[in-house]
């Protein structure tokens, strides 16, 4: 009979409080034999008359039990910890099996969670053919529904009754696995060495803790599933045959490597816990051969057979319910109500964009634009991806400088569509108005959840001069600027990591084509940091990846830095006093003089002011004030970056284009102006669409201007040289042409290599140049040389220069033609496209330049690349409930979802 | 709470936007950039200008490269040196003269006098920078009138011409005034009735692809059997709208007024002739300025698009005037004066070609005792030095919108003004009449402004 001979041995460590009503329960269920405590809590203990042993905190259960048994005969040995509470009737349902079937080895109760009684938290243990442990239930009520069980491959540890000659033959617990793991590891090879493992379901108990956390106090899930796959590497390790091992290391390894870098994708916390775990499972060695060599000695019949193995139907099911729980997690978590982009913002959305196939039908089927402060891309996706980190530049007749991080973005974007880079600069204009649309709605979404609010704002902000005075201007940094702003917002307030990539990628946009944005940018990230997300501060860090060359080569003169990116081109813009009307040019309407468009352009900005006051109170949320704090930047920026010269194009001062700037504060503005209006309950219906039209009427002249053909930009082919230039620098690379165009007082002379300069290769260092360079003398001398008649040896300063060809942009009768015809060395082509051509005769060797990219910046920018994109690409599906309060209008007006 | 932490950030959002819009509106900015526009001004190196001289008196003309040449003119030339004569189909006409030392110093100018049964008058006219865009106003090929237009190409490469011909009716359809192609270093005329015959009132577009070239009109009047007109018309550059006529010379009532009973010499009344190329019509403001005592003369006209049309000036009293047009459109413009000599009984007209506004240096050579006439019609005085016939520069003030009128000598005559100004030098000598203009570079060849792209 067992309760003649039983061992109980209680081992405290964790939970000495408990200990009490431990010893009682032992008492009240009548339980037989001597108890003894092992006292591993390193302080005194209460006691009721129970044998106590005093060992060290770190003694291992396994060691723990043995040390308490070493003096005893008994044949048994009943296993508790002291956080575990027996009920009635637990050791006599298991003593009943052990005295009944002798094959039984090891038999365990079922353990209740001490917290809540009536919920399973163990019964019986399994694991998969790859080694994973696997609790037969676990975490589930407790309604009888595994009372059928009893032949399980292990039990736990808590209230194991254990033959003590199976103990002593298997040497108790292994001694790798002090933490999870070693119940299962020791049944397992109970069960090899031919004896049965029962659960009984009549036998019962409660536990407060698992077994790790009863060895080592709270711990947390990553340290909990680390240690479980180091036990896995371990038990894998162990059972196979040792001359697989490095085989199956390695397998375990990458698998969970692999495994890791999903959950990293996934944006999960901690994604290489596993990884970390597995190798230090593989790595230890000595223990694992121990083990291994213990195992051989005794195993007599292999556990093989599939029934006490998981099935994987089994383990999907429990997999798919666990993804269950998180996602029910999260959700509960997520309340916090949004914008969303429902029916009514579709149909917006297809307004806008018929308005804007209207207003830039123009462009569409484009081959490439160019105009204004656009030249064309490159005609290959290589070439635009060379732009990045490129330390060479054709422009100026040639010069190296730091890597330009417009340039760079430009051949990312570029290679969006790889089959024809231009085509996303065509997109990106022709349809600028339903993309800043949407911009405009989704930004709105940073201050109100009103679906009508976000319309105003979204169609305020397809419809501002900012936009359509940049693109008739060609000004692609400008649109892409106005474009990311307002998504960028939305972006920053977000909290999760999918927002933070976003806020990131769009503040690289922003700050990279506008560095006047700069401060705006980083004064939202710092507003946003202080008002509790300090992680946001990350969000600089893919903008300065483009920018650091540029940074670092601004010391010298750090108001440079702020120039507009892209190829420099004059702006018309107002300053001082009339820059106030937040009109990138002098404001115009249709018949009206200069002075009155001024004056209702003053009355606009002064309505939205006060309107954005109100809205200040009205407001759900106080983000409307915060959002004027980077609109006073912006503006601050321009009060001191505007009356300067930032770059020099074609021999004219250039100076700051303002309109992204403007964008800032008229986000604001518009955005405050929207609440304020649907907040006037009676009067929302129709002032909204005046508000409309107002901005409409207002930027009615630059809103027209693709339309009307009034805009500098315009479809042309990629090409910026005669085909001629261009098939003949395509057999012999290398060779520069030089432009020649007549001015009112003299020419403008400009060197271009190869088939001409694109967009990727108009640097800030070129614009921002403060003196010419020696070749640039050169030029110029035989510029002036060439246009008039003289005894200039032009053929060898041509080819001192490296130039094949020369284009005069004039017609055939300017006086030039003759000039330059009666140098000796050329030969006349005949006129093109883009001006009279001529030929140089002699064979140009080119000067070859140093074209390498700057590889620092391509691995830093690709690296912190890739991390913005993981964080940006959303991995998890969106929320499937609506939240109440998306179906709440903020200002108690009837929703319009539902008419 | 919510309400407070509201206003309370609302305020300070205000407050910073007003606080920027302060400092956007009336504070400057503290920074600097040290970035200018990066311009040269280069001069380049020993530049070579050809002036072009169109040669000989033409008689008539075969085809374009025969002619037959009635009389030689005296070719005056100061600072260069004839580079190339010309060619014709077997004879040679006309030079090419290129600097031998600062290319703004030279100027040439041929003059010469017929009184043969079929030619007589006298002509004088400068020698000037080839065009590849030129308007030629002036002449008729009436009855006993005839126009020939030569074309001048003094350079190495191929000219290709086409012309354009305006009459009094509209744009005159000309076969064979396109694609005239004007070897090197060559010459061809082509009478102008060829192209627009019985026409009172022609002007000539000349566009060159290629080379440039000097283009002039000579134009001869016989009534009846009596020769009594010759003349030879300088190019303009490009319509403009003002068109300045510093010397306008009315002949006295006693020696043209017996003429004017015949209606065959209606053509010594003076008069100017318009053009408008362009699609809409002019309203030009004719100002006549006398430099003798008397009241400025004011009229205004309006010139359709598209055709030419001969103003006559009569009712002036005999004197030196001073015309400056201003139109609405941009126009092209010459004047007709007409001159007789009682007691040589020698008829003339001289046609004066549009004098350019110009800064900078201008020469010309004057054959013999003349008047330059200055017209300022800026709105400030302006500084200019003559020097003429070696003398010692001269500076005078020629007010604003003001006309100055010197006698000058024989010799070179160099005006130099800082700010834009018209010359005319008229010549009137016993056999007849001429103007000349003072013309400057065509690009300033000494700094030469290069833009870097």
């Amino acid at each position: 009979m067992i309760r003649d001979s039983l061992a109980v041995v209680v081992v405290a460590r964790r939970h000495p409080e408990r200990l009490s009503a431990t010893l009682a329960s032992l008492a009240a269920d009548k339980v037989p034999g001597t108890v003894t405590v092992v006292n591993l809590t390193g302080d005194s203990v209460p006691l009721t008359g129970q044998t106590e042993i005093v060992g060290p905190s770190t003694l291992s259960l396994s060691h723990a039990v043995d040390r308490a048994i070493a003096g005893s005969s008994a044949e048994t040995v009943w296993v508790l910890r002291d956080d575990t509470s027996v009920r009635p009737g637990a050791f006599t349902a298991l003593a009943s099996i052990l005295d009944t079937s002798p094959s039984v080895g090891v038999v365990g109760p079922k353990q209740m969670d001490a917290q809540s009684p009536v919920t399973i938290r163990e019964m019986g243990e399994s694991m998969t053919r790859s080694g994973y442990a696997f609790q037969i239930a676990e975490r589930e009520l407790d309604q009888a529904q595994f009372d059928r069980t009893s032949d399980v491959l292990a039990v736990g540890e808590a209230g194991m009754l254990v033959r003590r000659s199976v103990w002593t033959s298997l040497n108790g617990f292994d001694p790798a696995l002090p933490a999870l793991g070693g119940a299962l590891d020791f049944c397992f090879r109970a069960r090899s060495a031919g004896w049965l493992v029962e659960v009984v379901p009549a036998a019962v108990i409660d536990t407060a803790v698992t077994s790790y956390e009863a060895l080592a106090g709270e711990v947390t899930e990553s340290q909990a599933e680390r240690e479980e796959a180091r036990a896995r590497a371990h038990r894998v390790l162990v059972y196979g045959p040792s001359a697989v091992r490095p085989f199956r290391a390695f397998g375990l390894t990458l698998g969970a490597l692999v495994r890791g870098i999903g959950r990293f994708l996934r944006k999960r916390v901690n994604p290489f816990t596993e990884w970390r775990g597995s190798v230090a499972g593989v790595l230890d060695w000595g223990a694992i051969a121990r083990s291994h060599r213990s195992y051989r000695a005794m195993v007599t019949n292999p556990v093989g057979g599939g029934r006490l193995l998981v099935s994987p139907s089994d383990l999907r099911h429990r997999r798919a319910m666990q993804r269950d729980a998180e996602l029910a997690i999260r959700e509960a978590s997520d309340d916090t109500p949004r914008l969303e982009f429902r029916a009514s913002a579709m149909w917006s959305t297809g307004l806008a964009t018929a308005l804007g196939l209207v207003m830039g039908g123009r462009f569409l089927g484009a081959t490439a634009l160019s105009g204004g402060a656009l030249v064309p891309m490159p005609a290959t996706v290589a070439e635009a991806l060379d732009a990045i980190g490129a330390t060479w530049s054709d422009v100026a007749g040639g010069m190296s400088a730091a890597p330009d991080g417009f340039a760079a973005l430009m051949g990312i974007v570029g290679s969006l569509t790889w089959w024809n880079p231009n085509l996303i600069v065509v997109t990106l204009f022709a349809f600028a108005i339903p993309l800043s649309f949407v911009a405009g709605f989704v930004g709105a979404g940073t201050l109100t959840t009103s679906p009508r609010v976000a319309i105003v704002v979204g169609a305020g902000w397809a419809l501002l001069p900012t936009l359509h005075v940049a693109i008739s201007e060609g000004r692609i940094t400008a649109v892409l600027a106005h474009i990311a702003l307002p998504l960028f917002a939305r972006a920053i307030v977000g909290s999760s990591t999918l927002s933070l990539g976003w806020a990131s990628i769009l503040a690289a946009i922003a700050w990279v084509s506008v560095p006047a944005l700069a401060p705006a940018v980083i004064l939202a990230v710092i507003i946003r940091a202080v008002s509790g997300a300090p992680t946001v501060i990350l969000v600089m860090v893919p903008a300065l990846a483009f920018e650091w060359p540029r940074l670092i080569a601004s010391i010298a003169n750090p108001v440079a830095y702020f120039a507009d990116r892209g190829v420099p081109f004059p702006t018309g813009a107002p300053h001082g006093v009339v820059s106030l009307t937040l009109w990138p040019t002098m404001p115009s309407f249709p018949g009206v003089d200069t002075e009155i468009a001024t004056l209702v352009a003053f009355v606009v900005v002064a309505v939205c002011l006060a309107l954005t006051g109100i809205a200040v109170i009205v407001a759900e949320n106080p983000r409307v004030g915060a959002l004027l704090l980077p609109g006073a930047i912006a503006l601050l920026t321009w009060a001191a970056l505007g009356p300067l010269t930032l770059a020099t194009s074609d021999g004219q001062p250039t100076g700051l284009f303002p309109g992204p700037l403007y964008d800032v504060v008229w986000f604001g503005l518009l955005s405050g102006t929207a609440i304020t209006i649907s907040a006037i309950r009676f009067a929302a219906g129709f002032l909204a669409p005046i508000a409309v039209v107002v901005i409409a009427a207002v930027g009615f002249v630059p809103l027209t201007a693709v339309a009307t053909g009034m805009s500098l930009v315009a479809p042309t082919s990629v090409r910026t040289l005669p085909a001629y230039v261009q098939a003949e620098t395509a057999a012999h690379p290398g060779g520069a042409t030089l432009i020649l165009t007549p001015t009112a007082d003299g020419i403008r002379a400009e060197l271009q290599r190869d088939a001409g300069v694109t967009l990727v290769e108009w640097t800030a260092a070129a614009a921002t140049r403060q003196k010419l360079a020696e070749h640039e003398a050169a030029i110029a001398e035989l510029a002036a040389n060439l246009i008039v008649e003289s005894d200039f040896d032009v053929a060898s300063a041509v080819s001192e220069a490296g130039i094949g060809f020369l284009v005069l942009e004039a017609p055939p009768t300017a006086p030039e033609v003759s000039a330059i015809a009666s140098h000796a060395g050329l030969t006349s082509v005949g006129a093109t496209d883009y001006g009279i051509l001529w030929r140089v005769n002699e064979s140009i060797e080119p000067t070859p330049v140093d074209r390498s990219p700057d590889l620092a910046f391509r691995i830093i920018l690709g690296l912190v690349g890739l991390m913005a994109l993981i964080a940006a690409v959303p991995t998890s599906l969106p929320r499937r409930r609506p939240v109440v309060d998306d179906l709440m209008p903020v200002t108690g007006e009837v929703d319009d979802e539902n008419s | 709470m919510r309400i407070l932490s509201k206003i309370t950030i609302g305020a300070a959002g205000l407050t910073a936007l007003g606080f920027s819009a302060y400092a956007v509106a009336f504070m400057p900015t503290p920074l600097s950039t040290g970035i200018a526009p990066l311009t040269t001004v280069v001069s380049p190196e020993s530049v070579i200008r050809s002036i072009v001289c169109s040669g000989d008196i033409v008689g008539y003309v075969g085809d374009s490269a025969t002619i037959s040449s009635i009389s030689a003119t005296t070719r005056l030339v100061s600072g260069g040196d004839i580079a190339t004569d010309l060619t014709m189909d077997s004879t040679k006409n006309g030079a090419a003269i290129t600097n031998s030392g600062n290319s703004l110093d030279v100027a040439a100018t041929e003059y010469g006098s017929v009184n043969t049964e079929s030619v007589a008058g006298y002509l004088a006219t400068e020698c000037g920078d080839p065009l590849n865009d030129q308007w030629l106003i002036g002449g008729s090929t009436t009855t006993g009138r005839d126009t020939i237009v030569t074309i001048s190409n003094g350079s190495d490469v191929e000219a290709r011409i086409d012309l354009e011909i305006w009459g009094s009716a509209g744009k005159v359809d000309a076969p064979g005034s396109q694609g005239i192609v004007i070897p090197a270093q060559s010459q061809r005329s082509y009478s102008v009735a060829g192209f627009a015959p019985d026409e009172a009132s022609p002007a000539i577009h000349l566009l060159s692809n290629g080379a440039a070239v000097w283009a002039t009109l000579q134009t001869t009047v016989v009534r009846g059997l009596v020769p009594g007109g010759l003349d030879r018309i300088g190019p303009v550059s490009t319509p403009t709208t003002s068109v300045f006529f510093p010397v306008f010379h009315v002949p006295t009532e006693k020696s043209i007024g017996k003429l004017l009973a015949d209606p065959s010499y209606t053509d010594v009344i003076a008069a100017l002739r318009f053009l408008v190329p362009g699609d809409t019509d002019a309203t030009i403001t004719i100002t006549l300025d006398p430099y003798a005592e008397g009241d400025t003369q004011v009229a205004t006209a309006s010139i359709p698009a598209g055709s030419t049309l001969d103003i006559p000036i009569t009712e002036l009293s005999a004197g030196d005037w001073a015309v400056a047009v201003e139109s609405d459109q941009p126009i092209v413009a010459a004047a007709r004066v007409g001159f007789h000599d009682a007691s040589t009984g020698i008829t003339d007209l001289a046609w004066a070609s549009a004098a350019p506004a110009q800064t900078g240096i201008a020469s010309v050579l004057v054959p013999g005792g003349a008047l330059l006439g200055l017209t300022n019609f800026g709105a400030t005085d302006a500084s200019v030095t003559v020097v003429s016939g070696g003398d010692i520069g001269e500076n005078i003030i020629v007010p604003a919108r003001g006309n100055l009128l010197l006698p000058v000598g024989q010799g070179i005559l160099t005006v130099t003004s800082n700010s834009p100004i018209s010359n005319t030098v008229f010549v009137l000598t016993s056999y007849g009449i001429a103007t000349l203009r003072g013309l400057t570079a065509p690009i300033d060849a000494s700094n030469v402004v290069v833009i870097h792209g």
